[in-house]
C-alpha cells in the first residue's frame, strides 16, 4: 500500500483519478476482509464460525481434491460473511453494505468452488439460526451446457453438507439418549431390536418379492405391534413350560413336599 | 490367506444365516414362494411371509428357551 501511495505522487490527471479510486476500492475490499476475519473470531456470534467450520468440512467431504482455499476464494467468502450475518444480527450492518460482488477469474480458476463455499456457509448458518424453509441461493448459468455440470457439482456439495449435518444430528441425539438407553435392560433392548427387524424385514422382504401390502406403508403400524405381541406371547408360553419342566424346579418341588410331610 | 477367506465366509454366514439355518431356509422359501405367487397370480400374496413368521418364530423362541435350560 505504501508503494502505491508513492506511485500516486508520480501520476497526474485522469491516471491519478483512476489510481486513487482503485486504491480506495482496494482499501475497502481489505477492510471488508478484515471485518469478516474479526467476525469469525468474535465469540458473540458463534453461529458464524460454526457455519464456517461446517462449510469447510462439507467442501472437503464433497470434493476430496479440495485441500485448501485459493487466496481469492477465501477472501471472497470471508468478505461476504458480515453482510450476510447482518440479516440475523442487525448490529453487524454498516452503511457501506449493499455490495453486489462480481467474482471474476480465469476459467478453471475455482470461481464455482468459491460460490459453493458461500452458499454452503449460508445454508448452515440458516439452519443454525433456526430457518425452517425458504430460499438460500439462486443459481443461474449463462450456458445451458454449463447448467448440468455445475448443478452436479453443487448437488454433490449440498449432499456433503447434508451428510455433515446428519452426522452432527446423530452425534447430538446419541449423546442425549446414551444415559437413558444405558438404563434399559440389555434383553429388552435386544427384544425390541428383534421385533423391529422381523416386522421391517417382513414388510420389505415381501415387497421386494412382489407382494403389495394392504394399507401400503401404514401396514407397518400393524405389523410392528402384532409381531411384538406374538413374540411376547411366545416368550411367556415357553418360559412357563421351561420353568415347569426344569429339573431344578422339580427338585425344589420335591424338597418342599418332603418338608411339608 | 485361507484364514482370511474363511473369516470372510464365516462373517457372511453369520450375517445371513445366523444361529439357526432352519429359520434362514424358511424365510428364503417364503420369499421365493411369494415371488413365484406374485408372478403367477393376481391374488394377494403378502400373507405368505406373515404365515412363515407365524410358524418360524415359535420354533426360534422354543429353540432359544430349550438351549437356556
Amino acid at each position: 500500500m505504501s508503494q502505491w501511495t508513492t506511485k500516486l505522487t508520480t501520476l497526474s490527471g485522469i491516471e491519478l483519478e483512476d489510481a486513487t479510486r482503485s486504491r480506495r476500492e482496494f482499501e475497502l475490499e481489505v477492510q471488508r476482509f478484515k471485518r469478516g476475519l474479526e467476525l469469525l473470531k468474535n465469540p458473540k456470534f458463534p453461529a458464524v464460525s460454526q457455519a464456517f467450520l461446517l462449510m469447510n468440512k462439507a467442501m472437503q467431504r464433497g470434493n476430496t481434491s479440495h485441500e485448501k482455499w485459493r487466496l481469492f476464494q477465501i477472501a471472497f467468502i470471508i468478505s461476504l460473511l458480515p453482510e450476510l450475518a447482518a440479516r440475523e444480527y442487525p448490529e453487524l450492518a454498516t452503511q457501506d453494505d449493499g455490495f453486489v460482488d462480481l467474482l471474476w477469474f480465469a476459467a478453471g480458476g475455482g470461481k464455482t468452488e468459491a460460490f459453493m463455499g458461500i452458499i454452503l456457509w449460508q445454508a448452515f448458518f440458516d439452519r443454525l439460526r433456526g430457518k425452517q424453509f425458504g430460499n438460500t441461493a439462486f443459481v443461474r448459468f449463462p450456458l445451458r451446457l454449463l447448467t448440468f455440470q455445475q448443478l452436479q457439482r453443487l448437488a454433490v456439495a449440498l449432499a456433503a453438507a447434508a451428510a455433515v449435518a446428519a452426522v452432527l444430528v446423530v452425534a447430538v441425539v446419541g449423546m442425549a439418549v446414551r444415559a437413558p438407553l444405558s438404563r434399559v435392560p440389555e434383553n429388552s433392548m435386544k427384544f425390541a431390536v428383534g421385533v423391529m427387524l422381523i416386522a421391517f424385514g417382513m414388510f420389505w422382504g415381501a415387497e421386494g418379492a412382489g407382494a403389495h401390502w394392504p394399507l401400503d406403508d401404514a401396514a407397518l403400524l400393524i405389523l410392528v405391534p402384532a409381531v411384538a405381541l406374538y413374540a411376547l406371547a411366545l416368550v411367556a408360553l415357553f418360559r412357563r413350560r421351561s420353568a415347569t419342566a426344569s429339573p431344578l424346579n422339580a427338585d425344589v418341588a420335591t424338597t418342599e413336599r418332603a418338608t411339608h410331610s | 490367506m485361507i484364514g482370511k477367506l474363511r473369516a470372510f465366509g464365516a462373517f457372511w454366514y453369520d450375517f445371513i444365516v445366523g444361529d439357526d439355518w432352519l429359520v434362514a431356509l424358511g424365510v428364503l422359501l417364503a420369499l421365493a414362494i411369494t415371488y413365484a405367487a406374485s408372478r403367477l397370480t393376481d391374488a394377494p400374496v403378502w400373507w405368505i411371509v406373515v404365515a412363515a413368521v407365524a410358524i418360524l418364530l415359535p420354533h426360534s423362541v422354543f429353540r432359544a428357551t430349550r438351549h437356556r435350560r
